[in-house]
């Protein structure tokens, strides 16, 4: 069904996978562009399928791009460590189509050696959330006793949909160790301020460094616009001064 | 079938049916001469939900044929030609499961003619006149800015017309999309607007020299009305 083109076959050493697809809130999508963007991650491969929506994106300066996934690379020569990261600017919308995604992201992965792997998902409350946590799960329960050192709350009931959620369930299958960090969200709005927590833990649980400060300062952007929508629903509930009194002020 | 590196026009069943009226109306007063049918099992003769150009997993509509005169005829993608430079496709919305596999076959097509470029007729709701562009290279959209064509559309181009746009960039063909300015009706959103229409055309043809007239274009259109109340039936 799905086509994964792979561009480039870099010698990566015990790669660990981590994976974001746009979802809720954009939390993962906004976390896993982040760390491609600040690493400077190459691009490995492109995934395109039937099963993504059949569209094209016109971006802002008027030129097109199919819907598709992404897997980038990166290794840090210091330390040893190698990344393989998915993101995209859709998720395939049929579960059939999700599978086959996850599937072949995962046979991919394989096939340069993954045996770990980090999902990033959204941890939906429906409510504004003004210190956002992050959530944990893990292929293998004892994975969450040392989740709970880097400051993540368990998550050990719910559903985690989608592709970002396939993946981290198959790997189970495959026996791939896999962990997912889920940043908690209204679900309302595109949530910087939960990737940014999402990222923090994952960065630091990979011991990777990583620039916050444009993930940030996006936050900070989500911030004031909650704050702003906070004092619009404010003002609309005071009482409103009645027309009669409203006609005092006018004499004509 | 000889053409010369030709440029593909494609208008397909969309927004207020200009990308739809305008083929219809090349394919009539060029006129072009129909080369090649292209039929898919999923072409529904009747959409599960509209507009037909959103397609979604699960609501694959219902097969069947129309009638045209008491004869059936089978939905379809329609290959015209004029001259041997112009090639005019008039497309057709297939379900979920046949959108990509059809554009691919379009553009594979099209490739194997050895088409340079092809334009995709569309609108866009965002009221007003005039025509707007996107495309596939910064370059083309530089050529456009002569012809007085600016970009002006932000996110998703939905169905066939998009997906032609996006898979001619997987075979090396230039693309280009140009957008009939309209007023989006949500009540009846492929409801045809004939106005965009004449201005889309009018940029088509000053920009393939095309000798087009375009003074039947609004009262043909006039007599047609809302496309949800077909001539005939619809039975299964």
């Amino acid at each position: 069904m799905s086509v994964v083109k792979i561009h480039k076959k870099p010698k990566l050493k015990n790669p660990i996978l981590v994976g974001g697809l746009p979802g809720s809130g954009y939390v993962a999508k906004l976390a896993v562009d982040h760390l491609v963007k600040e690493l400077d991650a190459q691009l490995l491969g492109e995934i395109f399928s039937p099963a993504f929506p059949p569209q094209v994106l016109v971006k802002k300066d008027g030129t097109v791009e199919l819907m598709r996934n992404e897997l980038y690379w990166w290794r840090d020569e210091k330390s040893d460590t190698s990344l393989m990261i998915l993101t995209g600017n859709t998720q395939a919308v049929s579960p059939e189509g999700q599978y086959d995604i996850a599937e072949k992201v995962l046979d991919t992965a394989e096939d340069f050696g993954v045996k770990r792997m980090f999902t990033v998902a959204a941890f939906v409350t429906g409510e504004r959330v003004e210190k956002p946590r992050v959530f944990a799960t893990a292929t293998e329960p004892k994975l969450l006793n040392d989740l709970k050192k880097h400051g993540t709350v368990p998550m050990k009931e719910g559903n985690i949909g989608g592709t970002n959620g396939l993946l981290f369930g198959l790997a189970k299958l495959r026996r791939i160790q896999g962990i997912c960090l889920l940043g908690e969200t209204s679900g309302y709005i595109i949530d910087a301020k939960s990737a940014q927590a999402v990222l923090e833990t994952l960065t630091k649980i990979l011991d990777v460094r990583v620039d916050m400060s444009a993930l940030e300062n996006r936050a900070k952007e989500t911030e004031a616009f909650l704050r702003r929508m906070q004092e619009l629903t404010h003002r609309e509930e005071q009482p409103q001064p009645k027309k009669e009194e409203k006609g005092l002020f006018y004499i004509g | 079938m000889k053409l010369s590196q030709p440029v593909a026009l494609v208008g397909s069943p969309g927004l207020r049916s200009v990308g739809l009226i305008a083929v219809d109306y090349l394919v009539k007063k060029l006129p072009c001469k129909l080369f090649l049918n292209l039929y898919s099992g999923s072409f529904p003769a009747e959409y599960a939900l509209t507009p037909s150009y959103i397609a979604t997993p699960g609501f694959p509509g219902s097969g069947g044929v129309a009638l045209r005169n008491g004869v059936p005829e089978l939905p379809r993608v329609e290959f015209h030609s004029w001259q041997n430079r112009v090639v005019v496709i008039k497309g057709y919305q297939a379900d979920f499961e046949g959108q990509y596999q059809v554009a691919e076959t379009i553009i594979d097509h099209l490739h194997r003619l050895g088409t340079r470029r092809v334009i995709v007729l569309a609108a866009h709701g965002k009221g007003g006149e005039g025509v707007q562009c996107a495309g596939t290279e910064k370059r083309i959209l530089e050529e456009m800015t002569k012809h007085g064509i600016e970009t002006g559309y932000e996110g998703p181009f939905f169905g066939l017309s998009g997906l032609i746009l996006g898979m001619a960039m997987t075979k090396g063909i230039e693309g280009l999309a140009l957008f009939g300015l309209t007023t989006p009706m949500p009540e009846d959103p492929e409801f045809p607007d004939p106005t965009a229409t004449k201005a889309l055309l009018g940029k088509v043809s000053e920009l393939l020299n095309l000798p087009l007239d375009l003074s039947e274009l609004e009262p043909r259109i006039e007599k047609k009305t809302s496309t949800k109340k077909p001539e005939s039936g619809f039975s299964v």
